[in-house]
């Protein structure tokens, strides 16, 4: 079983998508799996930085994807690494019917909030999920 | 009209990241018709629009630690900023403390620095869009990276 995950975050600048991704990430790594997470930086890792290869070379990965296309598990791939899960955010708000349109990448409104800690807890339930996979 | 791309760290792992992407929301809140946000995971994934706009109008590049990531991006992509501003050194020059500063959410000293690479890169800003080579490197005692040349040849 592995000790830890890898979160990695796609982190877009311009999409509230993006700013969701980042925002449940920190949750899930500081409050819900506390010592369980290590957190990706997607253009840490396009430049190579050794710290970030090795947390998707060691750990299983959950991307937070907050484009379409789905850049953050592109780029594990690219390092020939597979993706554990890739959790479109769009999607899955609107899955969850939550619509986050009081809210914009530079400031979260109310459902923005929600739709942070919706995913969050999504995203430690599929922590846990890796944790004690065999 | 002319516009400035501005393309900040977007890490997740430091508080200065979350300081540089308040900052370039400032700077593109300021001068929201001359400016243009490029996402840095976007131009990394070859987004036609962030390739486009990135090689199509003066760049500046914010950078938050020494991998320098935004400045590696665009350089693996044969893009050439204007300017390179590096906030640890702006952190430096200013003396701001981010003790106690947050990733998830910034305090007085994460707003004092964002502050202070906002007015830096407002400034060169304004600069370049009047057809001026931004003064900024003369003007303040931490290292500005500049292309002069290139910076010229855009305008």
């Amino acid at each position: 079983m592995p000790e830890k995950v890898c979160i990695l975050p796609s982190s877009e600048l311009t999409t509230v998508f993006g700013k969701i991704g980042r925002q449940a990430s920190y949750i899930v790594c500081e409050d819900l799996k506390p010592g369980k997470i290590v957190l990706g930086c997607m253009p840490a890792l396009f430049s190579e930085v050794q710290e970030d290869i090795d947390f998707i070379t060691q750990y299983p990965v959950i991307t937070l994807e907050g484009h379409p296309a789905h850049h953050a598990a592109k780029l594990v791939k690219k390092f020939s690494q597979d993706v554990a899960i890739e959790i479109d955010i769009e999607k899955f708000l609107k899955d969850t019917d939550i619509d986050a349109s009081d809210s914009s990448p530079e400031k979260l409104g109310s459902n923005g909030e929600k739709a942070v800690k919706f995913l969050a807890k999504y995203t430690a339930k599929k922590v846990d999920a890796l944790l004690t996979k065999k | 009209m002319k516009k400035i791309a501005i393309m900040p760290c977007n890490g997740v792992g430091r508080v200065v990241s979350t300081i540089i992407r308040e900052s370039a929301y400032k700077i593109h809140s300021l001068r929201p018709d001359a400016t243009i946000l490029i996402s840095s995971p976007d131009l990394a994934a070859d987004n036609p629009d962030a390739l486009l706009n990135a090689k199509k109008y003066p760049l500046i590049i914010i950078d938050g630690c020494k991998p320098r990531c935004g400045s590696n991006i665009v350089k693996t992509k044969g893009i050439k900023p204007v300017l390179e501003i590096y906030a640890p050194l702006v952190c430096a020059d200013k003396k701001i403390p981010l003790s106690g500063e947050t990733r998830v959410k910034l305090g007085v000293k994460g707003t004092w620095l964002a502050e202070a690479i906002t007015e830096i890169a407002v400034q060169a800003i304004d600069d370049i869009l009047s057809n001026k080579i931004p003064t900024i490197q003369e003007n303040l005692p931490f290292k500005v990276y500049m292309d002069k040349e290139k910076m010229l040849s855009s305008l």
